[in-house]
């Protein structure tokens, strides 16, 4: 499940993700409802994902 | 999805694995990709067996978002659809362990034709089945046996056969051309297999006649479609 995509779990409901930076370890805090994203601290914050429609990953878990 | 602080921290990360075709999005960009309708339908009972469906809606997000997506493998194949006729009624007649039973037969009737005839087995589809095959014929051949062969467990199916470009998907297909497929076996009656236009024409010699079924609306595709049962 995307850190992002689990908001559509709880309708209506805020919904707070709290990561870390792969790279310092630093505090990445997101916070959403439904439509809205409510706080994404840092501001500059990236997200990096490997595509699930390369072609080695096609048909794997990948996108699940 | 990994998090980084910034774009420096990602470039800084040395050891990520890095594939073509990876991407990178500020998190607000990735909020609006992970609000297209398949991720919003996750609690939905069905989400798991459409979710091939869904995909594209995903592909098409990332495209929204301005990435570059490599173009789906397309290949040419022929599908079959099978569904039990009055599966519902049938179930409610002989109650759920004996239906649980007969659904199992009816898998194995249908694997072991897929696997005669060199059919392969794509997806469950409620009370039926998705295959694809290399040849229009086999498919033919393929969904009388099942049909016949049916009887012996007392059930009937209907079946529609389609030949058309397809998307692979891993190890599902998608595609207009599959739900061509699926409309076309939806019109067919009891015992009866159904083929579009494009596979009568595509078995020309193979000895296989029909009877012609007229044109009809299929919901959702453009066009009127030219329909045909197969008689021998």
């Amino acid at each position: 499940m995307e850190s992002l995509a689990v908001r559509w779990l709880f309708p209506g409901q805020e919904v707070v993700v709290e990561s870390k930076c792969l790279d310092c370890s630093g505090s990445v805090r997101l916070r959403m409802r439904d439509e809205e994203m409510l706080e994404i601290d840092p501001q500059k914050a990236i997200g990096y994902m490997p595509s699930p429609f390369a072609p080695s990953r096609v048909g794997s878990a990948a996108f699940n | 999805m990994n998090l980084f602080r910034s774009e420096e921290h990602l470039t800084r990360w040395l050891h990520h694995w890095h594939a073509a075709g990876d991407y990178v999005l500020p998190v607000d960009e990735w909020a609006k990709v992970f609000s297209a309708p398949t991720f919003r339908r996750r609690l939905d009972l069905d989400y798991l067996a459409r979710a091939p469906e869904y995909l594209e809606e995903y592909r098409r997000a990332l495209q929204a978002a301005g990435k570059a997506l490599p173009a789906p493998d397309r290949i040419l194949s022929t599908v079959l659809f099978t569904d039990i006729v009055g599966s519902t009624r049938h179930a409610a007649e002989v109650g759920d362990s004996e239906w649980r039973a007969l659904i199992r037969r009816h898998d194995d009737i249908v694997r072991n034709q897929l696997q005669h005839f060199g059919g392969r087995e794509i997806d469950r589809t409620g009370d039926g089945s998705l295959s694809a095959f290399q040849s229009p014929a086999r498919a033919i051949r393929c969904a009388q046996a099942i049909s016949a062969a049916m009887h012996s467990v007392g059930l009937q199916v209907r079946a529609g056969v389609h030949s058309g470009e397809v998307e692979v998907l891993g190890e599902h297909l998608g595609g207009i051309a599959v739900h061509i497929g699926a409309r076309i076996s939806a019109l067919a009656g009891p015992d009866e297999i159904l083929v579009s236009q494009t596979v009568k024409e595509a078995v020309i010699g193979s000895g296989i006649t029909f009877d012609d079924r007229g044109t009809h609306e299929l919901k959702g595709v453009p066009g009127e479609w030219r329909l045909h049962a197969v008689a021998s």
